[in-house]
């Protein structure tokens, strides 16, 4: 008589076997294999439920206390992402540079989360490249026309932030917005425009909100589950 | 079937999907118990437990849009747990050893004691070979084997086939019952 394999066995413990009627069939006749299929009932018996700790009532509102600072970071990337999808909407080179990047299986809202990190990453670059310009020229060109490309796409990113709550980065954006304003214009004597740049730190502001878009791209990694 | 939750609140969770922070709340405080007793039967640790947790909830929440309505969310919590789980203990892998050796049998315990040893030596010996299982194994064989769930479920929850599913949890069963032969052994020749 051929016997059944531990394998089957096991699987006939757990109620998964392919075919139960066969593995019956055979236990009614070989002693063998029901000895067998007893001493696996009986070491799984003696494994038992794997005892936990156990956590008290009141564990859920401690679990809760330790979690909830962590997810308002996602809570104001969530509210960016959906109020700016305009702004992105604006960037659509860079979308299509991106999303080749990236590849389709990432979900679609870190997509465009991404690439607003992206953007706004970009928009700060050239800012900040444009106002050490206007810091370090003597005389001449101060930069007129890239201070009007940037000028538009500063405002949007400043209302949004403004409509999702964002204060701080509103602010800065705002103050950057006024800069770009008067570069433009071309009215302002560039000393003027100097000593409000370094007066109001707005080099430094803004690479503080710098840093902060690259930390939170850095938290969009994908996650597997 | 034992599961994490026996009612889920469907409206809570078209809440929290919907940004109400209080909804993910009564989420956090309804499962918390049930993803800790599954972190800590993967983990084998409390500590790591409780990182599995947090870390479980916070990517919950990071992925509620992903979260499809008609599913059961206890289901997908423990996929999460599951895997968070996972993950925590390759990464732990890679800069600790967590072998830990088996203990020797000791026979030959008289009276009334030696059901207690012998159920302590059970305990131990079975702790010992959880520990030495992969965690894929000892993931299946939790999910299985404590949480009841069917090999297709825990397929889908471990992102393998149920082919594969089958033969994880072969093999734990296989360590487990051979970490336990020694005292069968024993208790054999034990007069």
């Amino acid at each position: 008589m051929r016997h059944l394999e531990e394998q089957a066995l096991i699987l006939h413990h757990y109620g998964e076997g392919d075919d139960p009627a066969l593995v019956e069939r055979h236990l009614l006749d070989c002693k063998r294999c029901r000895d067998e299929l007893d001493a696996i009932g009986r070491d799984l018996r003696d494994v038992g439920s794997i005892p936990a700790p156990e956590r008290g009532a009141d564990y859920g509102a401690e679990v809760w206390r330790a979690v909830a600072p962590r997810l308002a970071h996602r809570r104001s990337r969530r509210t960016w992402v959906l109020a700016a999808a305009a702004v992105v909407l604006t960037g659509t080179f860079l979308a299509g540079r991106l999303s080749t990047r990236l590849g389709s299986d990432i979900p679609q809202d870190e997509v465009r989360e991404r690439i607003l990190l992206v953007a706004l990453g970009e928009h700060l670059d050239r800012s900040e490249v444009l106002l050490l310009e206007v810091v370090n020229t003597e005389k001449g060109e101060l930069g007129q026309e890239a201070a009007r490309e940037l000028l538009r796409a500063s405002r949007l990113y400043r209302q949004t932030a403004h409509q999702v709550g964002d204060i701080a980065t509103g602010d800065v954006l705002e103050e950057l917005e006024r800069l770009l304003l008067d570069v433009a214009h071309g009215s302002t004597p560039s000393d003027t425009l100097k000593s409000r740049i370094r007066d109001r730190d707005v080099l430094f502001k803004i690479r503080v909100l710098q840093t902060n878009f690259k930390a939170r791209g850095q938290l969009l990694a994908p996650q597997r589950f | 079937m034992k599961r994490m939750q026996a009612v889920v609140d469907d409206e809570v969770v078209r809440r929290a999907r919907g940004g109400d922070e209080n909804a993910f709340r009564t989420l956090v405080e309804t499962h918390s118990r049930d993803v800790f007793r599954l972190a800590y039967r993967i983990t084998r640790n409390e500590e790591d437990a409780e990182d599995t947790v947090q870390e479980t909830f916070i990517r919950a929440y990071r992925n509620l849009d992903g979260f499809e309505a008609r599913a059961n969310f206890g289901t997908w919590l423990y996929r999460i747990t599951a895997n968070t789980a996972i993950d925590l203990l390759r990464r732990k892998k890679r800069h600790e050893g967590r072998h830990t050796p088996l203990g020797e049998v000791q026979p030959g315990v008289a009276g009334a004691q030696e059901g207690l040893v012998f159920g302590h030596q059970v305990r131990e010996r079975v702790d010992s070979a959880l520990v030495s299982l992969s965690e894929l194994e000892r993931t299946a064989f939790v999910l299985r084997h404590c949480e009841e769930l069917s090999l297709a479920e825990i397929s889908s929850t471990l992102d393998i086939s149920v082919s594969a599913t089958k033969q994880a949890i072969f093999r734990a069963v296989k360590k487990l019952r051979s970490s336990l032969a020694p005292l069968r052994d024993v208790s054999r020749t034990t007069p």
